[in-house]
């Protein structure tokens, strides 16, 4: 087990070089340069700045400077952004992001959970279809979308919410909505689809011989084994949330990464960019490690091998 | 029972009951795989009115040219921000009026429209007519989902079958390289290509379908995996047959159903990205329309000109409502039983 | 001898996009107590479902248009769902067929076994799993006090079948029905289970319905025998008079494709099932049967009476009907029969009829 885990530590690293390997060349191919967004400069002002930014030096110098400062947990220097450190960016920004990404994750997958088992346990009745339909109309509808419509009616019209600014709890309240629609109807579908399979198994029936109610049966024997296959979709669920953030951050002005990410898209802020997609790369990298020690813990059947990988 | 029944002497001569052939013979007429899901569908009506719905969408997308009313990108500045009005405005909803500073007012009067002269859904703050523009937009969605899709079937397709099929080491490197796509967002990885690229039509496709392929490819390396111990294929290799024959003559045949499905299921995530990419300002070029243009430019406005933003909504959620209950259909079908 | 079951006229449709199908097709029988009732059929002939609906799990698109399910002086198929939870797994249980699917993966075996107890007995979970750990010994399981916190999958499937049928037992329940509990079973582990079963009728002193498509293991178990064809029983009797006298040409056909020392070329029934969306008019088994007659094709066969414990629905058993010449496997076990009452009326010790 302990081997398993260090082994995938070891390739998560390995991935993020590759990854950061990979952005780093991309953002040198990139057309346009950092100033182009700027005022007008002179030559010299540009030799300057390329000086400033070490960007005058050969590419694999700066590779390389770029490689030992990412080992020492320096992301470089932004080219927007008043030239502060994008570590110092990411930090002061990234409190909003996680906030509404938990909320929203906590929201998603409990009634998502919700919606599927009882979507399954009604299965074939008017209660399946209502939640069924509304799974895929969640998921039918663009966050972004939806986003805009919940922030004019709750925020604009009835004034239950701030429309957009970053203070406190209440303000967090319908970007968590917005971002955890999607997650929501995933998780209700594929809950949906798990929990039908085991509700026909043949432990199942054997539960229902024993005497237990079919209320019983759901909750002791027909839930757990339903949740199981349900953890995996936290990896993608996450990449949903991190996606997700980008628009939601910007409809609802809120100062989090995903904002961040699309401004430095939009200002070819290369450094950002870079810091930015490592930081997303290894989130994720890290969530699938966590989901599947977690799948090995709470499956009896599955014991993590020291061989191979996943699937 | 029996006792309604006349008993004579004949009732006990034996029925000539040696020919065994007929006793073989299957009852009900056989149907072919694809027919049995076809029918299967036909019996879906949520899935049989999301086709028709596709169907119609679809042909007003290819037709836009003869349908929509106006030029989707001629400017006219002077008729910017008119709200919808059809004939004469005697439809509510389509008055032609709108309200500037509390006071509603005829906006076609105020800007000096000729009379006769409306635009059924409105226009946006350049003056170009919102249903033309919804209406190319809804065109060039359709037309980049389905692009990207094809583009990721024809990477994911071979990529699994190659990956499961030549196993060992192959499989091995081709898994760590769709692992090290996965560990970033999709999207990202789209919008890292789409800086590289020079903006437009081909690259949002490239993007997009170059993204969305690694499911299709997990996919079809299980389902080769799974067929690849089956008898008949274990029976082609025997015989000596290309591994290229048995992929088009076997492999693919039997999996078209989880091609199908997948394909059905990219499309709509195809559509949300393209919007996407477009609503954050690096998808389509202006002035082009698309659904995630025409979004991001109606949310500008929602608030005073919510018709902006409500028309493109109702049509990119119809269509990706549509795709996807169609992909729920198929699979419900295809698969019956994964049901839903 | 006391009835502890009694099924009356019982139908049973289930309904599909296709239309109705009529699974069970007026069907009658009881299980005494202390015996056990084999009910023998091909697939699909119903078994199954007739004992779901002792239990009442059946599916959600079944119905029951008619019949009566006597137990206790009730009838199952009237009791509320609240009073049928507090019958099954008490009173009444069950054996499923396949052990690799049957047991929840993710619960320890201990208290899937110590489950019904809970519910049932209002029991100290300490003491129910004190009690499952003994049931446990009981079915042959070794080593159990250090095995109830391991779960099923790792258990060998035999071991896995003694752990359901642990949990069916644990309640000593009335009757305990048992469907096709060796099917997915080595043929070694087979004998095991079936021996189990025996030990513990006689330990527990419960009255068994044992579902089986294999004549093979009925004549190890069963007291009495009901062959079921299309949804009806057509014959039932002693697995004596079943395996040496039968009347009925489908249970000839059942018989004479069991391999036997003797048998040189392997008998098959020739044919399928009629489609029960649709049942015939008469009687269902005469397209296959060699020995049809018009009035098959006419009218359902009533069951005709052989002896007082012996009863079959063919129309070769009227009166009128001509006297026809069985399979030569089946004279043959007729003659050992009569050897054998012969032996038995002399008083002498009855010979191993096998």
């Amino acid at each position: 087990m302990t081997k398993y885990i260090l082994k995938r530590i070891a390739w998560i690293f390995i991935t993020l070089w590759i990854v950061a390997t990979i952005t780093f060349f991309l953002m040198k191919l990139l057309p346009g340069t950092p100033y182009t967004n700027q005022a007008k400069l002179s030559a010299d002002q540009i030799r300057i700045m390329n000086e400033q930014y070490g960007l005058n030096k050969p590419l694999f110098t700066q590779y390389w400077v770029y490689i030992v400062g990412l080992l020492h947990g320096d992301l470089g220097t932004s080219f927007q952004f008043n030239n502060q450190p994008v570590t110092y960016l990411i930090s002061n920004r990234i409190g909003p992001s996680m906030q509404i990404g938990a909320q929203a994750m906590i929201i998603g997958t409990l009634l998502g959970i919700l919606l599927g088992a009882i979507a399954a346990v009604k299965q074939r009745t008017w209660v399946d279809s209502v939640a069924t339909f509304f799974a895929i109309v969640g998921r039918s509808i663009p966050n972004f979308v939806f986003a805009v419509i919940l922030q004019f009616f709750l925020a604009f019209k009835l004034k239950i919410f701030p429309i957009a600014l970053w203070d406190g709890f209440s303000s967090s309240i319908l970007p968590s909505i917005a971002l955890a629609m999607a997650p929501l109807a995933d998780t209700a579908r594929f809950m949906r689809t798990e929990m039908v399979d085991v509700l026909s198994s043949d432990y199942i029936e054997l539960a229902r011989s024993k005497g237990l109610s079919s209320w019983q049966t759901v909750a002791k024997h027909a839930l757990r084994n339903s949740l199981i296959p349900v953890v995996t979709i936290i990896g993608p669920m996450a990449v949903a949330l991190m996606t997700g953030s980008m628009v939601i951050e910007n409809i609802f002005s809120i100062p989090g990464i995903g904002e961040q990410f699309v401004k430095s898209i939009l200002t070819n802020d290369y450094p950002t960019i870079m810091g930015l997609t490592i930081l997303y790369s290894a989130a994720l990298l890290v969530i699938y490690l966590v989901v599947d020690i977690l799948y090995g813990i709470i499956d009896p059947r599955i014991r993590l091998s020291t061989t191979g990988g996943k699937e | 029972m029996a006792d309604n029944v006349k008993i004579t002497p004949d009732s006990f001569k034996p029925a000539n009951n040696q020919d065994n052939t007929q006793k073989e013979e299957i009852q009900a007429p056989s149907l072919t795989f694809f027919q049995d899901a076809v029918r299967r569908l036909k019996q879906n009506k949520v899935a049989v009115v999301a086709f028709w719905v596709l169907a119609v969408m679809i042909l007003i997308a290819l037709l836009a040219p003869v349908i929509a009313p106006h030029n989707p990108n001629t400017q006219n500045v002077n008729y910017a921000n008119l709200p919808p009005k059809i004939g004469s405005g005697n439809i509510p909803g389509f008055t032609g009026k709108g309200e500037v500073a509390g006071v509603v007012s005829d906006r076609y009067a105020a800007s000096g429209v000729p009379k006769g002269t409306y635009y059924i859904l409105g226009t946006d703050y350049l003056g170009r007519d919102l249903l033309s523009r919804i209406i190319y937009g809804t065109r060039l969605s359709i037309f980049v989902a389905f692009a990207a899709t094809m583009f990721d079937m024809i990477i994911g397709v071979p990529y699994g079958l190659i990956s499961a099929w030549r196993g060992k080491f192959t499989d091995i490197v081709m898994q760590r390289i769709i692992e090290i796509i996965s560990s970033v967002p999709n999207l990202i990885v789209a919008i890292l290509m789409l800086l590289i690229f020079k903006p437009g039509l081909t690259s949002i496709i490239i993007a997009i379908g170059f993204t969305g392929w690694i499911t299709m490819a997990r996919l079809i390396r299980a389902e080769t995996y799974q067929l690849q111990s089956e008898e008949y294929i274990l029976a082609a290799q025997t015989l000596g047959e290309s591994s290229l024959k048995i992929a088009f003559k076997h492999l693919i045949p039997n999996m078209s159903s989880v091609i199908i499905i997948n394909t059905m299921m990219t499309i709509p995530t195809a559509i949300f990205f393209e919007a996407f990419l477009s609503y954050i300002g690096i998808g389509i070029p202006a002035p082009n329309a698309s659904l995630g243009t025409l979004l991001s430019d109606g949310q500008k406005t929602f608030r005073f000109l919510p018709y902006q933003m409500w028309y493109p909504s109702a049509v990119i959620v119809l269509l990706m409502l549509a795709f996807n209950l169609l992909a729920d259909g198929l699979r419900d079908a295809f698969d019956p039983k994964s049901s839903r | 001898m006391e009835k502890i079951l009694d099924v009356k006229d019982l139908e049973i449709n289930f309904h599909t996009f296709a239309g109705d199908v009529k699974a069970i097709r007026d069907v009658s029988f009881h299980l005494n107590k202390g015996e056990t009732l084999a009910i023998v059929g091909e697939s699909g002939s119903g078994k199954s479902v007739t004992v779901r609906s002792i239990m009442g799990l059946l599916a959600n698109n079944s119905n029951v248009p008619n019949g009566q399910i006597m137990f206790k002086d009730q009838d199952l198929l009237k009791i509320s769902a609240r009073q049928m939870e507090k019958i099954r797994g008490n009173d009444i249980s069950m054996i499923f067929q396949d052990p690799m699917t049957s047991l929840d993966p993710t619960m320890p075996i201990g208290k899937q076994v110590a489950e019904p107890l809970l519910i049932h007995n209002h029991m100290s979970r300490a003491k129910a799993m004190e009690r499952a750990e003994e049931v446990l010994e009981l079915v042959g399981i070794p080593n159990a006090k250090n095995r109830i916190k391991d779960y099923p999958h790792q258990f060998s499937g035999g071991q896995r079948q003694r752990i359901v049928i642990a949990i069916a037992i644990v309640n000593y329940p009335e009757i305990l029905i048992a469907d096709e509990p060796t099917t997915a079973l080595d043929v070694t582990i087979q004998s095991q289970i079936i021996e189990l079963m025996k030990e513990l009728q006689d330990k527990i002193e419960t009255s068994i319905i044992f579902i089986t498509h294999d004549l093979g293991v009925v004549a190890g178990i069963a007291d009495r025998v009901a062959v079921m064809y299309a949804g009806k029983i057509i014959e039932y009797g002693s697995v004596d008079e079943i395996f040496y006298d039968p009347r009925h040409p489908y249970t000839w056909g059942l018989l004479n494709s069991m391999p036997t020392l003797e048998s040189k070329k392997l008998y098959a029934i020739p044919g399928t099932p009629p489609n029960l969306l649709n049942p015939p008019k008469g009687d269902a088994f005469a397209p296959r049967n060699e020995y049809a007659m018009a009035i098959d094709y006419e009218a359902m066969p009533p069951f005709f009476k052989v002896t007082d414990t012996h009863y079959a629905a063919t129309w070769l058993l009227h009166p009128d009907a001509p006297k026809v010449q069985p399979p030569a496997e089946i004279l043959r076990r007729h003659e050992l029969y009569h050897k054998y009452l012969a032996e038995q009326a002399k008083g002498g010790v009855p010979a191993d009829a096998e």
